[in-house]
């Protein structure tokens, strides 16, 4: 079967000073110091894996362990420092909801200015305007600036604009927890359903449970570097055991 | 991208060429044809005055004219801070032919600003020839007026009633010489064109035969972007007027605003000095205006839209990009009152005004890749955006936009000829106010001003834009 998702060896150096410096200021005093000095922080270390098309993949990790920086370089936001990432369709990345939203202006303008930014066609926003607004529940504030939603609406909103497309692969960062419990039954529907429409699926969760639920595969970091990646059964009864989470 | 497609839009490209340049042929008139000649002589500065002329004296100095078509003459005079009376005769010689002469009463001589000679038809074939320039008067002792001299011109001479002076005397000579570029417009542009459609069909030939190519990514991806790049423009628009009552009003009233302060504090110093100096001042103020909001907003376009940057994949010259188009439109909108000062203060507008927008187009992609180049920097030091502020004001300062160019010290014009935003904003009131075409050099000039700019613009922005995610 095709790989829709390869990664080859890939590291990710960050360099980090002991202090933030990013002005010239501050790197002029630093030097003068002799204190300009970079720390290297490597977040990924040597990972590959693959994902054949279709499939969900699960990442597991303790905080820090480089799931977020794995996602995004996925989808393109980081380049690796070393190896290579082959990706065969387009990516929608849900790593925030709701970026680039502009508070002046109304739901309307933030649903196709928001689209844009997620890659969405005009032609595409226009067909499924109306699914949006009726998905989000929002109907009767759709003219409003969005600075008068609620923190609720607007993230309805987001995960409405983002989820109403058919990505050829789908890169979730838990964010099926947005809304009343009733919206975030609603949209935890709505990500399976993504699942299940041939999409492959990259999904980032503390939530074991729903990891089980929803992935074929998973891979565990730690400290940038891969634990072990293989079926889902196997990987979390080991990354239980390594927590001393009892089953 | 479809075949058809490309094939259109390269017919296109090479449609607007071939329209661009038929009618630059036509908007460029004599000036494409004539340049500004090398043999002019400049004003030199004033240094020294020769005594007083009354009626009987009579200055005069010779000097060998290296202009093929003399245009126009200037001279200075001071009257000593008196009150002059009688009638002064500027004249200019060849042999004893008077080529052109200039007669007025010494009441109605500016103290110490320029007197004009000009011929009906520009002075021809006398290139190489010694020419003499000479003033009498029937002024009365202590009602006359005397010319200013410099000292500093080595090897002049002036005399005065027979007696040689050390110097020359304060006057200039301006004409224009045959233009090169002008005989051989239609070769250069035909081998440019020529050219160009070479690049284009190897392009599509490229295309068909399924190899990656500059020229086509780059026009996919404005035809992929271009929902996106509206989408932001809107934004720009939207929310920067918002909440303001006159909105988008602004944009139009801003310059005119602008105009009028300037106008105010400025018009006293040098109204007389400027031809239509209101709209000298306004045609100024909205180009530097634009460029100023331009390259500002282009600054903190890649650092304020940080949360996009770190969270969802786009090329990141879109911001800059976007930013300069909302500038751009801005700068259209502020043409409407610029278009409306030119009809109500008398500017005679001429179809070669048209050739104003090829300054203003060379002016936003200078600015675009100032704006790239300064979001870039941006990222890693935030204080560019401190230091950028004080920039921009020095460079208003150096840029003609509310003072004449002719008041900069010789010695200093050399900071104005390297200064982009005064070819830019130079060129294009000479095709608004005066209604000619400037001569080529200055469109090759502001080309490659705007070329370099970009270049550099989209080489650091390309060479730094991975670690943008890293440093935001």
């Amino acid at each position: 079967m095709e790989n829709m998702i390869e990664v080859r060896n890939v590291s990710m150096k960050f360099r980090m000073s002991d202090e933030p410096i990013n002005s010239l200021k501050e790197i002029f005093t630093h030097a003068v110091k002799g204190k300009l000095k970079f720390n290297e922080f490597l977040a990924l270390d040597d990972v590959s894996f693959e994902l054949e098309k279709g499939k969900t993949l699960g990442l597991i990790g303790k905080n820090g362990a480089g799931k977020s920086t794995t996602l995004k370089l996925i989808s393109g936001i980081l380049k690796p420092t070393e190896g290579t990432i082959i990706t065969n369709g387009n990516i929608v990345p849900m790593l925030e909801l709701g970026a680039g939203f502009d508070l002046e202006l109304t739901g309307k303008e933030n649903i196709y200015l928001n689209g844009a930014i997620l890659g969405y066609s005009k032609e595409y926003l226009e067909s499924k305007y109306d699914d949006i607004i009726e998905f989000a529940e929002i109907r009767d504030f759709i003219d409003m600036p969005i600075r008068n939603y609620s923190s609720g609406m607007m993230a309805r909103l987001a995960f409405s604009i983002a989820s109403v497309v058919q990505p050829e692969i789908l890169i979730v960062d838990e964010i099926l927890a947005v809304g009343d419990v009733a919206f975030q039954e609603k949209s935890f529907n709505r990500m399976k359903e993504l699942m299940s429409g041939g999409a492959t699926v990259l999904f980032v969760s503390h939530d074991l449970e729903k990891i089980e639920e929803m992935c074929d595969k998973v891979i565990w970091l730690n400290r940038g570097k891969v634990v072990m990646f293989g079926d889902t059964d196997e990987v979390c009864k080991e990354y239980r055991k390594a927590q001393g989470i009892k089953e | 991208m479809s075949k058809e497609k490309l094939k259109k839009i390269f017919i296109a490209i090479i449609s607007i060429y071939t329209a661009l340049v038929v009618s630059f042929y036509f908007l460029g008139g004599d000036q494409i044809k004539y340049k500004a000649s090398s043999g002019n002589i400049a004003m030199p500065e004033a240094t020294a005055v020769t005594d007083e002329i009354v009626a009987g004296s009579i200055v005069s100095q010779d000097f060998v004219n290296q202009i093929e078509n003399i245009e126009q003459l200037a001279i200075v005079f001071t009257k000593f801070y008196r009150n002059a009376s009688g009638i002064i005769s500027v004249s200019l010689y060849d042999g004893n032919e008077a080529l052109v002469r200039n007669t007025m009463k010494l009441v109605d001589v500016p103290e110490q600003s320029r007197i004009y000679l000009v011929p009906e038809e520009p002075i021809t074939g006398l290139k190489g020839k010694k020419l003499t320039l000479k003033i009498y008067t029937t002024a009365k002792i202590n009602h006359g007026a005397a010319v200013m001299m410099s000292k500093d011109v080595p090897d002049s001479t002036v005399n005065f009633n027979g007696k040689e002076i050390e110097g020359t005397l304060c006057f200039s000579i301006t004409g224009f010489d045959e233009n090169p570029i002008g005989k051989y417009y239609w070769h250069v542009v035909g081998v440019i064109g020529a050219f160009l459609a070479a690049l284009l069909i190897y392009t599509y030939n490229q295309y068909l035969k399924g190899r990656s190519n500059y020229i086509v990514i780059a026009i996919a991806a404005i035809y992929r972007y271009d929902f996106l790049i509206s989408q932001l423009v809107i934004r720009d628009f939207k929310s920067k007027y918002k909440r303001s009552i006159l909105g988008v009003f602004w944009s139009f009233l801003n310059p005119l605003l602008t105009m009028t302060v300037q106008f105010l504090v400025f018009s006293t110093f040098f109204k007389a000095d400027t031809q239509n100096y209101p709209v000298y001042l306004l045609s100024g103020v909205v180009c530097f205006s634009f460029f100023n909001e331009c390259t500002t907003m282009c600054l903190s376009s890649i650092s304020g839209n940080a949360r996009l940057i770190t969270k969802v994949y786009i090329p990141k010259y879109i911001f800059p990009l976007s930013r300069t188009i909302s500038s751009s439109i801005n700068l259209g909108i502020s043409l409407i009152p610029l278009l409306l000062a030119c009809l109500v203060l008398g500017v005679h507008l001429k179809p070669q005004a048209l050739l104003f927008f090829y300054f203003l187009a060379c002016l936003i992609v200078f600015s675009l890749g100032i704006g790239l180049f300064l979001s870039a920097l941006m990222v890693f030091f935030r204080d560019i955006q401190f230091l950028w502020s004080v920039l921009t004001q020095i460079w208003m300062y150096a840029t003609p936009i509310f003072y004449p160019a002719e008041i900069i010290p010789e010695k200093y014009k050399f900071i104005v000829r390297f200064n982009p935003l005064y070819h830019f904003i130079g060129n294009a009131r000479t095709c608004l106010i005066n209604g000619v075409s400037p001569e080529p050099r200055a469109y090759i000039f502001c080309f490659l001003f705007a070329f370099i700019s970009i270049m550099i613009g989209a080489f650091t922005f390309k060479k730094t834009q991975d670690k943008f995610a890293l440093y935001l």
